[in-house]
């Protein structure tokens, strides 16, 4: 029964021609996959989510012939790497660059984070904190180079490995990793300067 | 190289709190989605298997549905014959009736035309043709024997074999014809309603007599029309005909007035006369069509008085032509063509009293205009309007005014 359920088995289904296994693959990733594509896209690009989405699990249906030929990649890794050319597509024909631009990287977590409250036990009272937290996290991606904000949220929101993460870039390891990295390095400045005062004060 | 997570939990646990991790995709974008997945699971149909699908289905429990049901059966089932006799279908629709009657697979031409043997003639002239139009008929229909008819044993009898091309010829100057006759009915209600415009006074009776004989004369022209088309496809010599056969509908309707009972009548004449060319086939039709050019020149007039006699035998309908016409046009039109005769009107009243077919009476026409030598056809009718005397007159005077200023020339 659990095998039944995986992703793959109800593609599989959905390939014999279940209709029913892809509504459940779809509700499965639904929002996850929508929330990438807004994410990746970025604020100033929101009138085109609905398009990529759409247009990734359309292309799924057409293409799912192809990929029950070959079952090496995961279905999730599959579907966002759908996602992810659709979305670059939409940038670069609205002009939007599209590069690692790996800038600089100021690798110090550890100063970074020092004022902020521990993420693995969640207080109610720190709920404020962060969701403010949340907020000023999509405002720093706005400012990542689309490949290391793509990367940052396929390993955090989507949990995906390196590896899967290489084959959906089409890109090396050590590439992805990097990215990944002068994401992370990004982002901590960007979040821990904005928050220390509020984290500051919430402490004191 | 190693695929530990280098996730930052700070980050990741501030991703979670984001304020668009609820957000929803809109139901019509999944709508969308959705549907165009289950289309893509459908099988492709074709919509004849959906309506078959549909039948089969237990419709026949609502009364309501019965008719509809039965209705989309024989349409359903329509189709499907037609889908697989496609070619059957189009054969029969394309088939005119005329060709199977008048167009044997391979026509017999008598060539010992001295004993000619009258033949049932074709259905579209057999019953109505009068007595006295039986000569023109027989000297007509020894080209169009048909196959069904033609004594096969005779030794004398010369058999051109159709080939399918020919049968493809005769089958559109078929058609040509049928349009002719058309062409010609039209040009006859045309003249029966400005003949009875004109006589307001003649009983009902006699008109529809006049529109019998009419309509019969029409069948007879059409008749003598065809009677080149069994004979041309074999007869290279003959293309002129052929020619005027594909004329256009009012330059075909102009020679059906004038032309067609002369010119197929002058090449058999020219077969049964000479007794010299009595085994000869078709073909000679053409040396008799090539002289005709050399009939023209008014220094052959006495030729041309030899050749020309008795060959113009006229039907009734004439008169309602020449009305319609005019005389002058009509002559100019008859010498263009190379038809030299007048016209001599002969009223039958004792037939128009008795009620009878006006057509059946026919005198010979044997004078000759001894200052022209052109023939004097005689115009057979009930009674003459004074239009009609007119445009005879007309005409006449045309076609002698013609031969003198050439014999001047």
């Amino acid at each position: 029964m659990q095998d039944l359920l995986t992703d793959e088995s109800l593609m599989r289904q959905f390939c014999a021609g279940k209709a029913h296994a892809f509504e459940l693959l779809y509700a499965r990733h639904e929002k996850p996959l929508y929330r990438y594509v807004r994410r990746v896209l970025g604020s100033s690009m929101q009138a085109q989510v609905d398009e990529v989405f759409q247009d990734t699990w359309m292309k799924l249906v057409d293409a799912r012939e192809r990929w029950q030929a070959s079952e090496t990649a995961s279905f999730k890794t599959w579907l966002f790497t759908l996602a992810h050319h659709r979305a670059v597509d939409i940038m670069r024909k609205n002009g939007r660059e599209v590069s690692a631009d790996e800038g600089w990287l100021d690798d110090d977590s550890a100063e970074a984070w020092q004022l902020w409250p521990a993420p693995i036990a969640e207080q109610p009272e720190q709920q404020a904190f962060w969701r403010k937290a949340g907020q000023q996290l999509l405002n720093c991606l706005e400012g990542l180079p689309a490949l290391q904000r793509a990367a940052f949220l396929l390993h955090h929101e989507d949990n995906l490995s390196l590896d899967e993460m290489a084959e959906l870039l089409n890109a090396e390891f050590e590439t992805v990793k990097s990215r990944l990295r002068y994401a992370l390095s990004k982002l901590r400045t960007c979040m821990g300067a904005y928050l220390h005062p509020l984290t500051e004060k919430d402490a004191g | 190289m190693t695929n530990k997570p280098i996730q930052d939990a700070h980050l990741k646990k501030a991703l979670e709190h984001a304020p668009d991790t609820d957000v929803q995709v809109r139901q019509q974008v999944r709508n969308t989605v959705l549907d165009y997945a289950k289309k893509a699971t459908q099988p492709q149909n074709h919509w004849l298997a959906s309506v078959k699908n549909w039948l089969l289905k237990d419709h026949f429990a609502n009364a309501q549905w019965a008719g509809l049901t039965g209705l989309a059966t024989v349409i359903l089932v329509t189709v499907l014959l037609l889908r697989d006799h496609p070619e059957e279908t189009i054969w029969t629709a394309d088939t005119p009736a005329t060709i199977s009657e008048n167009s044997p697979a391979s026509a017999v031409v008598n060539s010992q035309t001295e004993g000619a043997i009258l033949h049932e003639p074709p259905a579209n002239v057999s019953s109505q043709v009068a007595p006295a139009s039986e000569e023109v008929v027989s000297a007509n229909a020894d080209s169009l024997t048909t196959s069904q008819s033609a004594p096969l044993s005779d030794k004398n009898i010369t058999t051109i074999h159709a080939e399918p091309e020919t049968k493809k010829l005769e089958r559109i100057v078929s058609k040509d014809a049928q349009l002719k006759e058309t062409t010609a009915s039209d040009q006859v209600s045309k003249a029966d309603a400005l003949d009875l415009a004109k006589s307001a006074s003649k009983p009902l009776a006699s008109a529809t007599t006049e529109r019998k004989a009419t309509e019969n004369d029409v069948a007879k022209q059409v008749a003598i029309a065809e009677t080149p088309t069994a004979i041309t496809p074999a007869t290279p010599a003959a293309a002129p005909i052929v020619a005027e056969q594909n004329l256009p509908a009012a330059e075909a309707a102009d020679q059906s007035a004038s032309k067609p009972i002369s010119k197929p009548k002058a090449t058999l004449r020219e077969l049964t006369d000479n007794k010299a060319e009595a085994g000869a086939t078709i073909t000679q039709q053409g040396s008799v069509n090539a002289a005709d050019a050399d009939f023209n020149s008014p220094l052959h007039a006495e030729k041309r008085r030899q050749k020309l006699k008795g060959n113009l035998e006229i039907n009734s309908d004439f008169a309602e032509i020449i009305l319609l016409k005019g005389g002058q046009a009509m002559a100019k039109s008859d010498t263009e063509a190379g038809n030299y005769r007048l016209f001599k009107v002969i009223t039958h009243s004792e037939n128009y009293a008795k009620k009878e077919d006006c057509i059946a009476t026919k005198t010979p026409n044997e004078k000759i205009d001894e200052r022209s030598g052109f023939p004097i056809i005689n115009i057979d009718v009930c009674t003459a309007s004074a239009q009609l005397l007119k445009e005879v007159e007309i005409y006449n005077k045309t076609m002698i005014d013609w031969y003198f200023q050439y014999q001047t020339e």
